[in-house]
């Protein structure tokens, strides 16, 4: 369980995540001085959490890492048919995550035939730089491939929000999965190496790709709203806390992913003043707006009406900080995206937001039916995205993703 | 006699070490930085107590509340007419910077509690040369937004009972089959509500009965719940049937009417006339330009010529305030105003408007970038003339 495999270079997986400074050792993905932030047990690490990029254990805990300098979230459908060929096809996903997380010094190539890899990492890569996770979308458990009895339960095809703009195009698919690294050209050649492999068997329905900035100057990555994003946060080193909102019974969990459109234009438009009552934060420095530094947590109870921080304001609405709502509580990991221009000639720009929870009803729908018709839902589109259950993680080395709802 | 004036030098020469600054250290120390007195107080004991001259150009204060209320700090001229700063919420015990740029003269801060209460600062100068960058304007009143918003509701009303006729008329014409016509009396009666943008939110949920979109609703435009003009547009330019034309134009009527009923007892808040006589043309850029609005009617030009017509009413019923405000504002709104109808106007043609989507990449360019201009150009208006709601007052 606790695999430490060695990467080629033959230092050990800690050695990389710490720093060890090789070539293409770049495993330290959550950069910056972003501390291990929990509201109940605040576990300082001084400086960078180190990401857990193994796909061995019993849960894919690589979504628990903050989010990446980079990543790539891609929707599949499968266009095999029939059980077996599924079968096959998590097989050959579950190959191409441990070769990747193992790395290769030279990948052996048939010169009669194209190079095995892409190249984009040059002649070899290493080991543990890129995180993979694997979810499976609703669809996945209709009739073509006789797995309806399995179907996770709680596992919908996402609703409609009444703020939603929602485009078919990216919305939905049979799987996701979602590459994480702290720069693009590892993810791409994670990406571009899977859907090699993977052709013929699923096809890809939609994608994006998204990054994270450097803390400016300090605390949580700025959103393109100009926001620091992800403040508050469960504590992802506490396991009752993981067990009570994170993990379901067999390991895996819930991924919500949405796809959120910045109006930036218009924002730019808004008087600061304006800005900081929407979201409840200050924009210079994140603190709440009841009090100063961005890790104070608010105090709704001292303010009932909302004098300070409005009772509409986005961070009191999504998260109310009541016993009765601490339930509902989600694990955000956001992302900013970029993808070029709209009809209008205004920027295309927005958030690549995904939260992880048991339940996504008790959880997401909870927290998103509080925020229907708040102030910000001028400014943001919500315009793709999807519901995904989480495997478990790989066992081992010769387990296969899938495999229970296979078997 | 030498004696003397030696012992009179001398007194001078000790006068002049005794005088205040006057010690041997004092041309060092006036460059050495002095020990930040730390930030200006506020509560109810005091606005700012300590606040001493400041050279003129850009300076910041730091302001910790250090009472029991939130409270709004402006830096006002020693009249109390013109703001040139404004910390709308410091909450208590956390602690703001206001940025300021004051030209050399006299000036005093004000600091209002929540509960309406003003507390006024020492007065303070503020020397040295003149300086660029100054921006004063008069704060307005909530009185002053109360005027905008009766003037605003009058044309309001006026429109409304425009929109009801040409409604009905829509709804007469449905009782034939007469497409074209039906076609013709709908985008008609749909201006008429486009023109009343700045109301919306005072609407209610009539706003969505009457003109929302599909995007949103779980069934999109099969939804029940999408009714109003762009059902009916949607059912006109897809082959509705005339029983689904007249069922959605009934109840189109129905709800125009109740509409027309309700709005007296409709309350408009105090910052909405500011607030859409930016924000109309906005969702004009969003929905607009880009087509989400359009259910097959293709006509987005009509419709943000009736978003500018109904950006210039808001506009008007702040032109009183405006012009005795902030006159330069004013002028800047209407004139980016009239370039934009100007360009609009430029792509009229005999019997109407083309469609967006006909339109030339170049022709495409200038309608988007002048409309990106002119809402540069309407953003100060909210920002200045925003009455933060308290709670004497919300």
């Amino acid at each position: 369980m606790d695999e430490t495999p060695l990467t080629p270079q033959g230092s050990s997986r800690r050695g990389f995540l710490l720093g060890g400074a090789t070539a293409g050792a770049a495993a330290v993905i959550a950069a910056g001085r972003r501390m291990a932030v929990a509201d109940d047990t605040s576990q300082e690490m001084g400086g960078v959490l180190a990401a857990e990029l193994s796909p061995y254990g019993p849960n894919q805990r690589v979504l628990l890492n903050e989010p990446s300098r980079a990543t790539a979230m891609i929707s599949f459908d499968v266009i095999a048919t029939g059980r077996k060929q599924l079968s096959d096809l998590f097989a050959v996903i579950s190959d191409r995550v441990k070769v990747l997380a193992a790395g290769e010094s030279v990948a052996v190539s048939d010169p009669s035939r194209p190079p095995a890899d892409n190249g984009v990492l040059g002649p070899s890569f290493a080991g543990n730089q890129v995180g993979v996770l694997i979810g499976v979308g609703a669809s996945l458990f209709d009739h073509r491939f006789g797995l309806a009895a399995r179907k996770p339960v709680g596992l919908k095809p996402m609703r409609t929000f009444p703020n939603d703009n929602l485009d078919p195009a990216i919305c939905h698919g049979d799987l996701s999965v979602q590459f994480t690294a702290a720069t693009p050209d590892v993810v791409t050649h994670a990406l571009r190496d899977l859907t090699k492999h993977t052709r013929g068997a699923m096809q890809p329905r939609w994608r994006v790709d998204g990054f994270t900035s450097p803390p400016r100057p300090d605390g949580a990555p700025r959103n393109l709203l100009g926001f620091k994003d992800g403040t508050s946060n469960p504590s992802t080193t506490d396991t009752g806390t993981l067990d009570r909102l994170i993990w379901t019974k067999d390991g895996g969990s819930f991924q919500v992913v949405r796809i959120i459109r910045n109006l930036v234009e218009f924002w730019d438009r808004v008087s600061l003043q304006e800005q900081e009552l929407m979201i409840g934060r200050r924009r210079d420095d994140g603190s709440p707006l009841d009090a100063d530094g961005e890790l104070t947590a608010p105090d709704y109870a001292r303010d009932p009406q909302g004098l300070i921080i409005p009772t509409d304001a986005h961070i009191r609405l999504a998260n109310p900080r009541t016993p009765r709502t601490e339930a509902t509580r989600i694990l955000r990991r956001s992302w900013n995206y970029d993808l070029g221009l709209d009809s209008n000639g205004q920027l295309n720009q927005g958030t690549l937001f995904t939260c992880y929870q048991q339940d996504i009803e008790r959880q997401f729908e909870a927290v998103q039916t509080r925020l229907i018709d708040e102030p910000l839902t001028d400014y943001i589109s919500p315009v793709g995205g999807g519901y995904f259950s989480v495997l478990p993680g790989l066992a081992d080395r010769n387990d296969t993703y899938a495999k229970a709802l296979l078997s | 006699m030498i004696v003397i004036i030696c012992l009179i030098g001398l007194a001078v020469l000790a006068g002049l070490y005794a005088a205040p600054g006057r010690s041997p250290t004092a041309a060092s120390s006036a460059v050495a930085r002095s020990p930040d007195p730390g930030p200006l107080a506020v509560s109810s004991r005091g606005c700012l107590p300590g606040i001493t001259d400041l050279r003129s150009g850009r300076s910041t204060l730091r302001i910790r509340n250090t009472g029991n209320s939130p409270e709004e700090v402006q830096i006002l001229d020693d009249t109390h007419t013109y703001d040139y700063a404004d910390l709308e919420l410091v909450a208590p015990g956390t602690t703001r910077e206001l940025i300021v740029v004051l030209p050399p003269g006299r000036f005093g801060a004000s600091c209002e509690a929540d509960d309406g209460t003003i507390g006024y600062s020492d007065p303070f100068q503020v020397t040295g040369p003149a300086v660029g960058g100054v921006h004063r304007w008069i704060p307005a009143t909530l009185t002053d937004l109360g005027n905008a918003v009766t003037n605003y509701r009058t044309s309001v009303t006026a429109g409304l009972k425009q929109l009801a006729s040409d409604t009905d008329a829509l709804q007469a014409a449905t009782d034939g089959q007469d497409r074209a016509m039906i076609k013709k009396r709908w985008l008609t009666a749909y201006l008429d509500y486009e023109q009343l943008g700045g109301v919306y939110d005072t609407f209610g949920d009539y706003a969505d009965k009457i003109n929302g979109l599909p995007s949103g609703l779980p069934r999109g435009v099969q939804d029940p719940a999408f009714t109003g003009f762009h059902k009916i547009e949607y059912l006109l330019w897809h082959n509705g049937s005339d029983d689904q034309i007249r069922a959605a134009t009934r109840l189109l009527d129905r709800d125009v009417h109740g509409l027309v009923k309700a709005f007296p007892h409709q309350e408009t808040a105090p910052n909405d006339v500011p607030l859409r006589t930016h924000e109309i043309l906005e969702n004009t850029m969003q929905l607009t330009l880009t087509g989400q609005d359009d259910l097959g009617s293709h006509s987005g030009l009509a419709t943000t010529a009736a978003n500018i017509d109904g950006t210039r009413m808001t506009l008007k019923a702040l032109t009183p305030l405006l012009q005795q405000n902030d006159p330069a504002l004013l002028a800047s709104a209407e004139h980016s105003l009239d370039q934009l109808d100007a360009v609009v106007t430029s792509l009229h043609r005999r019997g109407g408007y083309p469609a967006l989507r006909a339109l030339s990449r170049t022709q495409q360019e200038r309608l988007d970038g002048t409309l990106s201009g002119t809402l540069e150009s309407l953003d100060p208006i909210p920002t200045e003339l925003e009455v933060l709601l308290t709670q004497d007052n919300s």
